[in-house]
């Protein structure tokens, strides 16, 4: 591929483009006078500073963040700083407990919202995490990961109501196993296949999943299912229910997270990679790349699944929004804006995208309305200037430069 | 002495093109055997029918008594069959270590439960393969450069960690296509003193080579191949006295190659 020559002006010829396209929607606004039928177009500043101080505080914090990066490669270490930190992180036990330790401890001067923003951040980081193993480490693109997390969610929900004697933590196994199951279904007949069939059959198999969601009587239609409060996170003892959910989650998470790091230090994450890498040589090496594309893929809609019982078990209710080609877009936006490939990355990725939208909604409430243009203008802008994402797994850097 | 590969009458064809017609082949351990021929002569589909990557047309490939033919190419891997690319094919974003760890992989037991536990026999195998792919790195001559990213090597190096990675699978036959392409010729003499070293350790080498002087240095046998065809085999000495051979390959220019 050959870029022009100043590739800033590129950049800022396609930042320009979408800035005008784009112009009329945040400045001005269309009045109709019902008395007259005239329509006025009118100047109206709100919406579009309501967008700007989204976009530039989410800037200035994934500046900050790959500024850091960047720093460290420079006076620190040869190796990358987020990546060093996670490992060293995930390959001791006791610095997994610490953290564990002091995340739970940090729950007890939180107060209510705050343990419930955290709680969602932390499922959608376990999503985050997931969706990396297959469009990270195995390079297949997954555009309809949100009908796993539906998945999980209904499975959970539908068995609480069918055996009143399930415990809450049955959540975890059951929806892994279910959506895992589900997943190993949709991806034995595309995986056989080379090329981006993957993305569309999942994007396919979410959009009708949400249709029979809303159609069976089983699953409640639109209204979803209320999950039986016996199957629900309760309150322990002096730990009320919210801290719970929050320490819950945050074991979850890390347990999500070291399973996805050891499966990727050992050889099965090293021929993810080779097949990402070269489908063929990787063949050549002895990989039988039909079956381990579909192990990675098991396994990431598997740990959609947990995010998705872990999220009826916090919540208490289900409802076919969890399927929503806009949840599957946003878990994408996560990973690409962490960085494709990076454990590190698919964390901090859903806690930035997760946070910052939400905590803006408090202070602007209108802009619950871009969301979905805030996540195209944030991956736009993520390919252009910086295409590995903010933590910037070094195996992917080159090849999206464009060095070979 | 039954040889180790045995591929008879092979044939392959792109629509009306006969890219390999009848070749067979026959390679024993401990010796080096080369494809020569014009380019377009059909050398490296024939190893990537002798590889699993293309189904044979006709005809029929063993190894070590049992047949290989029509197995997908990881199955070939495992059966002891191992090859490198012409265009070398490494994976870049790895490292030099990682690489041939790569190539450990159908050597190493499944254990799901054990990687994900880290279980003692687990860390035990997977020392085993990091020592196991240290020593083919070292075999190689990339001792040193084991932490190296494989896109970040020199080419001659790259091309000497695809022989490390192909020799990771414990394969019985390698083949290697143009393990001299783009070298320099001092680069070439080391990479046919490695290719002599690989053959010593009881290795079946099937050699695809355009440096005439080398290829009639190392050879044990030469099959000439061109327009897809078989059209001399022999010692060294035979092919050279070959007037076909001469004809096809050798005649077109004033002076041969090297």
């Amino acid at each position: 591929m050959s870029l022009p020559k100043n590739i800033f002006g590129a950049r800022a010829a396609i930042l320009g483009g979408l800035a005008i396209l784009t112009a009329p929607f945040l400045w001005t606004r269309l009045d109709p006078d019902f008395a007259t039928g005239f329509v006025s177009l009118r100047l109206v500043p709100e919406n579009g500073i309501q967008f700007l101080s989204v976009v530039v505080p989410a800037a200035l914090v994934a500046l900050a963040i790959a500024g850091l990066g960047r720093l460290w490669a420079r006076y620190g270490s040869s190796k990358p700083l987020f990546e060093t930190a996670s490992h060293r992180l995930f390959e001791s036990p006791r610095a997994m407990a610490a953290t564990f330790a002091a995340l739970a401890a940090a729950g007890f001067v939180m107060r209510g919202k705050a343990l419930s923003l955290g709680t969602f951040v932390c499922i959608h980081m376990m999503l985050a995490i997931g969706l990396n193993v297959t469009i990270g480490f195995t390079g297949l693109l997954v555009l309809g990961y949100a009908a796993f997390y539906a998945t999980g969610a209904y499975t959970f929900a539908i068995a609480a109501h069918a055996l009143p004697v399930l415990p809450t933590w049955a959540a975890l196994p059951l929806g892994f196993t279910v959506a895992a199951g589900v997943g190993f279904l949709v991806g034995l007949p595309c995986l056989r296949l080379r090329g981006d069939y993957l993305a569309i059959v999942t994007l396919g198999f979410a959009e009708a999943l949400r249709e029979i969601l809303r159609n069976l009587s089983v699953t409640g239609g639109d209204m979803g299912l209320v999950v039986p409060m016996q199957a629900r996170i309760k309150a322990i003892g002096p730990v009320g229910q919210g801290h719970a959910s929050w320490i819950a989650a945050v074991g979850v998470t890390l347990l999500v997270a070291l399973f996805v790091h050891r499966l990727y230090h050992s050889r099965i994450g090293r021929a993810w990679i080779a097949i990402r890498e070269d489908e063929t040589a990787a063949a050549m090496m002895g990989i039988p790349v039909v079956r381990l594309k579909l192990l990675a893929f098991t396994v990431s809609a598997g740990l959609a699944g947990t995010a998705g019982a872990f999220f009826a078990g916090f919540a208490g209710f289900v409802d076919p929004s969890t399927a929503t080609f806009e949840q599957s877009v946003l878990i994408l936006a996560m990973v690409i804006l962490g960085g494709i490939g990076s454990l590190p990355g698919s964390i901090l990725g859903a806690a930035l995208l997760y946070l910052a939208p939400t905590l803006l909604r408090d202070w602007f409430p209108a802009i619950s309305d871009y969301r979905l243009f805030f996540f195209g203008c944030i991956l736009v802008a993520m390919m252009l200037f910086r295409p590995q994402g903010l933590c910037g797994s070094p195996r992917h850097k080159l090849e999206l430069e464009g060095a070979s | 002495m039954t040889p180790v590969l045995k591929a008879t009458g092979v044939s392959k064809a792109f629509g009306g093109l006969k890219a390999v017609s009848a070749v067979s082949i026959e390679s024993h351990a401990g010796q080096i055997l080369s494809i020569i021929g014009p380019n377009g002569a059909g050398k490296t589909t024939f190893f990537n029918c002798l590889s699993g990557i293309y189904p044979l047309d006709s005809g029929t490939v063993e190894l070590g008594g049992g047949r290989i033919d029509g197995l997908a190419p990881h199955l070939v891997s495992r059966a002891g069959l191992s090859r490198s690319f012409q265009n070398i094919r490494l994976f870049p974003e790895m490292t030099a270590l990682q690489n041939v760890q790569v190539g450990r992989f159908a050597r190493s037991p499944r254990q799901i439960l054990g990687t994900i536990l880290r279980t003692r026999a687990w860390r035990d195998r997977e020392r085993a393969s990091l020592e196991r792919s240290e020593e083919l790195l070292a075999f190689v001559g990339l001792g040193d450069r084991a932490d190296s990213w494989a896109r970040a090597l020199p080419y001659g190096l790259q091309r000497r960690l695809e022989v490390a990675r192909a020799l990771a699978t414990d394969p019985k036959v390698l083949l290697l296509d143009e393990p001299g392409a783009g070298m320099n010729p001092q680069e070439i003499v080391e990479m046919m003193a490695l290719v002599k070293s690989i053959a010593k350790l009881g290795v079946a080498v099937v050699v695809i080579e355009h440096h005439m002087k080398l290829v009639m240095e190392i050879s044990d046998r030469i099959v000439v191949l061109d327009h897809g065809e078989p059209i001399a085999e022999g010692s060294p000495d035979e092919i050279r006295r070959d007037p076909r051979v001469v004809e096809a390959y050798l005649g077109r220019s004033e002076e041969p190659h090297g």
